[in-house]
């Protein structure tokens, strides 16, 4: 069984992330619906790093590396909480993982 | 009750026109047509948009020459039936208006005003401009709006040879009734792009507008009810407290405003190609194609007018830059870049 932070994820087809930086503000959107989803930072680097290669462990490895001051476990309590969230909206898409090769680690690493 | 904000669509229907103005915007004046069921598709692809935008549409009809095409009148009523849409206008040449237009237009619910493109008070300007006998057919039209009591206003599309006819076209809109002036820059782009030597000088700009400011107070003050238009780039500069303690008159408060592209306005053209301006020419998809939502969000030319950390010279940090930001389209027909400075700006 892949532990669920092996997983790997990727912007669903029809959503589109964008951010202004110079003022703070990012956004997700539903192309097709026309809706629009006001973001933080975290959840807008959560998005943007499920590039359909990184695992989500690596990219709570960038979650930890960014933000040092808060714990790990928090993290990934946060990275869990929104993926699952954006899973659940149609805007993520968990990709096929290859069977399992007796390693207990699926997918290749980036 | 907060106010409902609102989006513009300028929508050329056709390329085709009557006349052949040096200074237009178009290059060409073929180029395929949307037929009456795309026409209908586009205006349901709007009414979608401002619905999920929960904005208050302005629609202006224009083209070309928008009474050249027959479905303009029918598309006026398909548009009003919106819930969505607020107000229709049309933008034209005049020189089609006669009673059946005029009819329909009095009776389109939502139909808010006409645009006459008029680029000087009397026939030695604008005939030279845009051909012998425009002139008098504009004011005809004009005229014939004024009477049937649709709300009319002229449109001066400004630069070196009818500068000095800008206060005789004030005077000739009190004198006919108007609701409005508009004085628009010359934009270098489409066949206007040979006349890149008629631009004014920012110092003569500034004067024309400083002109236009003190008469429109004036007017104010006497109770005229011609509206003198300045939500535009570089109004801004436009010092009324100063200006109006000079002249002693009461002070306008608000001049100028950022352009609506990227912010809260599109334009369409006849083949459906979607821009962020008329006037300027940055294909960013085609809305038959691709859908209103997919070109507002995704277009990285609309987040770089939106983001306005990427304006580049004397804009980027002008102390105006929250109600002005310069003319986008002035900047890319000059320059190529539209996100270098406006040429045309005055401010040091």
């Amino acid at each position: 069984m892949l532990e669920e932070l092996d997983r790997v994820a990727e912007l669903a087809g029809g959503f589109a992330l964008w951010h202004m930086e110079s003022i703070g503000l990012f956004w997700l959107f539903d192309v097709r619906s026309g809706d629009a989803y006001d973001l933080n930072l975290t959840s807008h680097l959560i998005l943007s790093s499920c590039d359909g290669r990184r695992t989500l462990r690596d990219i709570l490895d960038v979650l930890v590396a960014r933000f040092p001051a808060t714990s790990r476990d928090e993290l990934q309590a946060d990275l869990l909480g929104l993926t699952g969230a954006a899973l659940e909206a149609g805007a993520l898409v968990f990709l096929p993982q290859p069977q399992c090769c007796g390693s207990g680690i699926g997918g290749e690493r980036m | 009750m907060a106010a409902v904000e609102e989006f513009y669509f300028q929508w050329h229907l056709t390329q085709r026109c009557n006349f052949r103005c040096q200074h237009c915007y178009q290059a060409g004046d073929g180029g395929v047509e949307l037929a009456w069921g795309d026409l209908k598709l586009v205006a349901d692809e709007i009414a979608l948009a401002l619905s999920k935008w929960k904005r208050l549409g302005h629609i202006a009809l224009t083209g070309g020459e928008p009474l050249l095409r027959a479905e303009t009148l029918d598309l006026l009523d398909y548009l009003a039936e919106a819930p969505e849409v607020g107000t229709i206008d049309l933008l034209t040449n005049g020189t089609l208006v006669d009673d059946r237009v005029v009819g329909r237009l009095v009776a389109t619910p939502k139909f808010r005003r006409v645009q006459v493109s008029l680029d000087g008070s009397s026939p030695q300007t604008h005939d030279a401009i845009r051909g012998p006998g425009a002139f008098a057919k504009a004011l005809s039209a004009i005229r014939k709006l004024v009477q049937a009591g649709v709300t009319t206003r002229v449109m001066f599309t400004l630069h070196r040879d009818n500068v000095a006819d800008v206060p005789g076209l004030v005077e000739l809109a009190l004198r006919e009734g108007l609701e409005g002036v508009v004085v628009d820059r010359l934009v270098p782009v489409g066949r206007g792009a040979a006349l890149k030597g008629l631009l004014l000088q920012p110092a003569e700009l500034r004067d024309v507008y400083h002109d236009l400011f003190l008469r429109s107070e004036e007017l104010a003050h006497c109770g005229s009810s011609l509206h003198i238009v300045k939500l535009r780039t570089l109004w801004a500069l436009v010092e009324p407290r100063r200006m109006s303690e000079e002249a002693d008159l009461p002070v306008q408060q608000h001049l100028g405003a950022m352009c609506s592209a990227g912010m809260a306005g599109l334009c369409i053209l006849e083949d459906g190609t979607v821009l962020p301006c008329r006037r300027l020419p940055i294909p960013l998809g085609n809305v038959l194609h691709d859908s209103l939502f997919e070109i507002w969000y995704t277009s990285p030319v609309l987040w770089q007018l939106r983001d306005r950390s990427g304006i580049k010279g004397k804009c980027r940090d002008c102390e105006y830059a929250s109600r002005c930001g310069g003319c986008r389209a002035m900047a890319y027909a000059v320059t190529g870049d539209h996100l270098e400075a406006d040429p045309q700006c005055w401010k040091n």
